[in-house]
């Protein structure tokens, strides 16, 4: 057994605390600024793109709503008719959403897909319909239909298992639980994309959080749209997701 | 002793020691000089022009000094006898001949020439007005360029304001300066002497129409303007279309720049010279509309009120009477205003009032946003400032419709 001098112990380890923490405070005291560690955070606070974005207008609005309707119709064509109201009526929904944050963030809206401007609604609605059907269907060709299922598992599976659990744990088949799954979230970045083209989407998300933004916006009322949006893309894409 | 040297001895010269609001009252009376000069310099109505008439300015000397308006009166009165006309009675011009008066007796000429200057700025509206109920600046023109001789002073000087500065200021006070040092009560004729000196700008020589029976003007601007308008002879302005909708100015307008300058004057004066608390539904309604937080919208519209801004808020709310075509109080207090400045300034783009209202605004918020927010406006977007910008066209009109229609 040894013997301890405790005191003797304690004396010192408090000796070695007090010139650790005078250290620390000659530290802090002497401690300058990297320069360039200054700039790079205001860098990274700084909004580039401020000044990129075009006000909101209500009538390139209601000729997004046009195209972008034609989007779905195309997307919805085989949709269960006794699911066809609650649909529409989420659609709806979920348009008006779109417009709240594009008024909220005053930026100019969008029409999706290249070469998509509201002119083509002066051709016949076939040809439009025709034209979106395109740009539709090579969306979903690049994103879910061109790839292996490897290729979507490594890509999707992250965001896609939660669902296909939850399906496999309900006696769904497994395999086409994820395919499913995954499907619903192809489906939610189409319709993001669909309605928040561009960095429009970026630049909503970028307002959400955007400290000067904050402090004289309303943030917490943008939070609030921009997440009653995801609801309802997610809930629309497990609609679609049945569809296509 | 005089009842106004008393007066003036008992009441004003006690306030008037404590320096803070001796500098107070002379800074205003400046601001007011000089508010009358840069607009009328920047007029081309000649002498046509009508002032911004600082009447809630002026009426807040009396709180300043813990005045009473009716004992003034009372003691003018007591000077000036009985017979008295309406103008005599103004408090308006009681409370800035006090303040000749004291400019006076301190030897302080520059506190007594301006205040000579604000009241004389209402003497010239009102002989201008009852002697120009329409007054064409082209027909003025002329007769100020063709058919003035150079005995006549408005030949001499371009406009009114230079016109009552650096001519009637100075020689009225020079001349009747020293007789009210000895007797105050003498104010009556530098008064009236001065009511005289504008009226002869405007109509001298009176005699009788010997066809008509009635007094006319032989001298000064009425009978040759008359004459002038007659003959149809007048100077046209270089007619350059700037905006998209401008028209060419036409005789009715300058019945209706009459009105405006009252409702400029009369709310500018208001929410400079007062803080106001807003209704919250105001707020909520301005947040509902913009997204900017409501306590933002509250530190930007108290922000306002404050004399500092007294030039951009004068000048904001004329460009905006000007774009809504506002021509009498009657348009403000309609319905329709809302509607009409969200059509022709909030929602109007690339004509030139609409794009200098944008810069005044942008001026004031970035002053707002320095001292009271302690933030860069300029660190927000293009599309962000046209959402804090509406925050003060709101609050400019919910000010316009206030004093106007509901009397403050």
């Amino acid at each position: 057994m040894f013997l301890v001098d405790f005191q003797k112990e304690k004396d010192v380890s408090e000796i070695a605390r007090q010139a650790l923490l005078n250290e620390k405070a000659y530290n802090d005291q002497n401690k300058s600024v990297d320069l360039l560690f200054e700039v790079s955070q205001k860098m990274k606070n700084a909004d580039y793109a401020k000044n990129l974005y075009q006000p909101y207008d209500d009538s390139i609005f209601e000729g997004k709503v046009a195209i972008d309707l034609l989007y779905y119709k195309h997307l919805l064509r085989n949709l269960d008719e006794t699911y066809y109201k609650d649909v529409h009526e989420l659609l709806a929904q979920t348009y008006r959403s779109v417009k709240e944050i594009y008024e909220f963030v005053n930026i100019k809206p969008e029409i999706f897909g290249k070469d998509i401007n509201a002119t083509i609604l002066e051709n016949s609605i076939e040809d439009v319909s025709n034209k979106l059907n395109v740009v539709m269907n090579e969306v979903l060709d690049n994103t879910f239909y061109n790839l292996t299922p490897d290729q979507r598992s490594k890509k999707y599976s992250d965001r896609a298992l939660p669902l296909a659990k939850k399906l496999i744990t309900e006696h769904n088949d497994p395999e086409e639980s994820l395919q499913y799954s995954i499907k619903t979230c192809v489906l939610e970045d189409i319709l993001t994309k669909v309605a928040f083209p561009g960095s429009n989407w970026l630049r909503v998300k970028h307002l959400t959080e955007s400290e000067d933004f904050g402090l004289i916006f309303d943030q917490q009322k943008l939070v609030e749209i921009v997440e009653n949006f995801e609801k309802q893309i997610n809930r629309l894409s497990k609609y679609l997701a049945a569809c296509v | 002793m005089s009842a106004i040297k008393k007066y003036y001895e008992d009441k004003v010269v006690p306030q008037l020691q404590d320096k803070q609001k001796e500098t107070q009252i002379y800074t205003e009376l400046a601001k007011m000089v000089s508010a009358a000069y840069t607009s009328n310099m920047a007029s081309d109505e000649s002498f046509c022009f009508k002032f911004n008439i600082p009447l809630t300015g002026v009426n807040n000397f009396y709180k300043i000094l813990n005045l009473n308006p009716v004992e003034v009166g009372l003691n003018f009165k007591a000077d000036w006898g009985n017979i008295l006309t309406a103008m005599h009675k103004d408090s308006y011009y009681q409370i800035l001949l006090l303040l000749v008066y004291h400019g006076i007796i301190q030897k302080k000429d520059a506190f007594a020439k301006n205040a000579l200057m604000v009241l004389m700025l209402k003497i010239w509206n009102g002989r201008k007005s009852h002697f120009f109920k329409f007054c064409d600046k082209r027909v003025m023109k002329y007769v100020i360029g063709h058919m003035l001789t150079n005995r006549h002073h408005s030949s001499k000087f371009e406009n009114p304001v230079t016109l009552l500065k650096d001519h009637f200021v100075p020689t009225i006070l020079e001349k009747y300066g020293p007789e009210i040092k000895n007797d105050p009560a003498k104010l009556k004729r530098l008064f009236e002497q001065t009511f005289a000196r504008v009226v002869q700008i405007f109509a001298q020589n009176k005699r009788t129409n010997l066809q008509t029976g009635k007094p006319e003007a032989q001298g000064g601007l009425l009978p040759l303007y008359m004459k002038a308008r007659a003959e149809g002879l007048y100077i046209s302005p270089p007619n350059v279309r700037t905006g998209e909708d401008e028209e060419r100015p036409g005789f009715e307008e300058y019945a209706t720049t009459h009105n405006r300058d009252e409702i400029v004057s009369k709310t500018t004066d208001f929410i400079v010279m007062n803080q106001i608390s807003y209704p919250a539904s105001l707020i909520s309604d301005i947040n509902r509309k913009t997204n900017v937080s409501a306590k933002i919208i509250e530190q930007i519209l108290a922000a306002l009120h404050n004399h500092s801004y007294f030039d951009i808020i004068q000048n904001l709310i004329i460009l905006i009477l000007s774009r809504c075509n506002i021509t009498s109080v009657g348009d403000i207090c309609k319905a329709e205003f809302s509607a009409n400045i969200q059509k022709n300034v909030i929602s109007s783009k690339n004509n030139d009032e609409a794009n200098k209202i944008q810069r005044l605004i942008d001026v004031l918020l970035t002053k707002i946003f320095d001292d009271k927010l302690q933030i860069k406006f300029d660190n927000y977007s293009v599309v962000h400032k046209i959402k804090i910008r509406n925050v003060i066209i709101f609050g400019l009109e919910h000010n316009l419709f206030r004093v106007n229609c509901r009397g403050n």
